[in-house]
């Protein structure tokens, strides 16, 4: 009978066994920081873990009460302090400008202010939220306004927000007015078609019929069905440039909007009373 | 034993890590990376596997330490990069001042190295000035003490297992 002698396995070394420890700690770590990096996974309980454990350890390092930390302390309540009233004059100041404005005379306006901005465009924020939402009574498709003139439409809205498409933005086209005569024509911020590339911060403007617009003519919006999206005679801007040479039956040019989207705190919602009877009929007097 | 040493380990870099927080908070800045020089000093006595590891624990250690940082686990790589960089120039015998200066400041450059790539990726500002002070302050403070650590490490050692 013949006796087979196995050999044993080869034992891990414990250097061997630590490089694989490593290997595999060093797999975990890329794991975490992919998986943290992608916001697949929130990592939050491991860093509120951490603090828990390390953040009383950290304040008994930390610098301790002094005249000098006192000082700072009753220095930046002061500020906080001083800075509140100044915001608080700053937004009356605000308010009071918006509800002057001829062209909002007995609109149901809701106010707000801006809370959040959105990624930049090529020409500055194209989405901004407000403060106001839909228990404060705006809906989608409303028209948002500011002191100097239209800030934007809403374009959905949340119980105590709403997101504005702002002017300016490559999704926002709109009908306006130009000048005392009143020219149709549509502003938007591609360039119309033949007509020249607006500059950052500036609007193109086309009429839509012949017509004449000259620099500083006031640009108002045209006003759709309903006051949805945009109700009639608010600010756009004014005309920066016209070029009526450009081989277009209809002059172009650019608009300076009334509103800088980047500088936007108090604004107002316009939430316009949609029609429910018959215009009444008329006799002429000629 | 290990596990004491290892214990004794883990304390030395969680005290670092506290006082490197904690000369933030005290506006002291630019301040030597305390935890870099222990890394470095582990790496010299017990070569890149050991000095890798260290590396990890520390950036560990400063990735979860309040305020943390933005992205777990980057700064745990920088540090275990450079962990087992400086485990390289493991050599036995005594560790003279310059190498230790010269390793630590190898180690400080890939630690460095990564705070500026991932400010160069997000587009944010590179302090070159402050990240280089940064570095000659560690790599000062890692030529006097490493030598002492190792020494301290190695007695240790020696005395675990004769």
């Amino acid at each position: 009978m013949m006796h087979v002698r196995r050999t044993p396995p080869p034992r891990a070394t414990p250097r061997s066994r630590s490089r694989r420890v490593l290997g595999a700690a060093l797999g975990a770590t890329a794991v975490v920081a992919v998986l943290g990096s992608t916001g697949a996974v929130h990592l939050d309980p491991v860093r509120d873990a951490a603090a828990s454990a390390l953040g009383p350890l950290e304040r008994a390092l930390g610098p301790g009460e002094d005249a000098l930390s006192r000082a700072s302390a009753e220095q930046a309540r002061l500020t906080a302090r001083l800075a509140a009233a100044e915001r608080e004059a700053a937004t009356g100041q605000q308010l009071g400008a918006l509800l002057a404005d001829p062209a909002l005379a007995g609109a149901r306006l809701v106010t707000g202010r801006v809370v959040a901005v959105g990624s930049s465009g090529p020409s500055g924020p194209e989405r901004v939220t407000i403060d106001v939402g839909s228990r404060d009574g705006v809906e989608p498709d409303r028209t948002v306004v500011a002191a100097g003139g239209l800030v934007g439409r809403v374009v959905s809205v949340t119980a105590w927000t709403a997101d504005v498409l702002v002017v300016g933005s490559p999704d926002l086209v709109v009908g306006v007015r130009v000048g005392t005569a009143g020219v149709l024509g549509e502003a938007a911020a591609a360039p119309a078609p033949g007509g020249p590339r607006p500059q950052p911060g500036l609007l193109s403007l086309s009429l839509v019929e012949r017509g004449s617009m000259t620099r500083g003519d006031a640009v108002t919006t045209l006003g759709s069905v309903g006051g949805r999206p945009f109700v009639p005679g608010i600010r756009v801007g004014t005309v920066r440039s016209a070029d009526s040479t450009s081989g277009r039956l209809a002059p172009v040019g650019t608009l300076e909007p009334a509103v800088e989207a980047a500088t936007l705190d108090v604004v107002a919602v316009v939430l316009g009373e949609e029609r429910t009877g018959p215009r009444p009929i008329v006799t002429g007097t000629g | 034993m290990a596990l004491a040493l290892a214990v004794v380990r883990g304390l030395a870099l969680l005290a670092a890590a506290l006082l490197v927080v904690a000369l933030g908070a005290r506006r002291i800045s630019p301040a030597p990376d305390l935890l870099l020089v222990l890394v470095v000093a582990w790496a010299l006595t017990r070569g890149p596997v050991a000095g890798a590891a260290a590396g990890l624990a520390a950036g560990w250690l400063l990735d979860l330490a309040p305020p943390g940082a933005t992205i777990l686990g980057l700064t745990a790589f920088a540090y275990a990069a450079a962990g087992a960089l400086a485990g390289r120039a493991r050599c036995e015998g005594p560790v003279t001042a310059y190498r230790v200066g010269l390793v630590a400041l190898m180690a400080a450059v890939v630690v460095q190295g990564a705070v500026a790539a991932r400010a160069l990726a997000t587009n944010a500002e590179v302090d070159l000035l402050h990240l280089g002070l940064g570095g000659l302050l560690t790599t000062m403070v890692a030529a006097v003490f490493v030598p002492i650590l190792v020494r301290a490490d190695r007695g240790l050692f020696s005395r675990r297992y004769g």
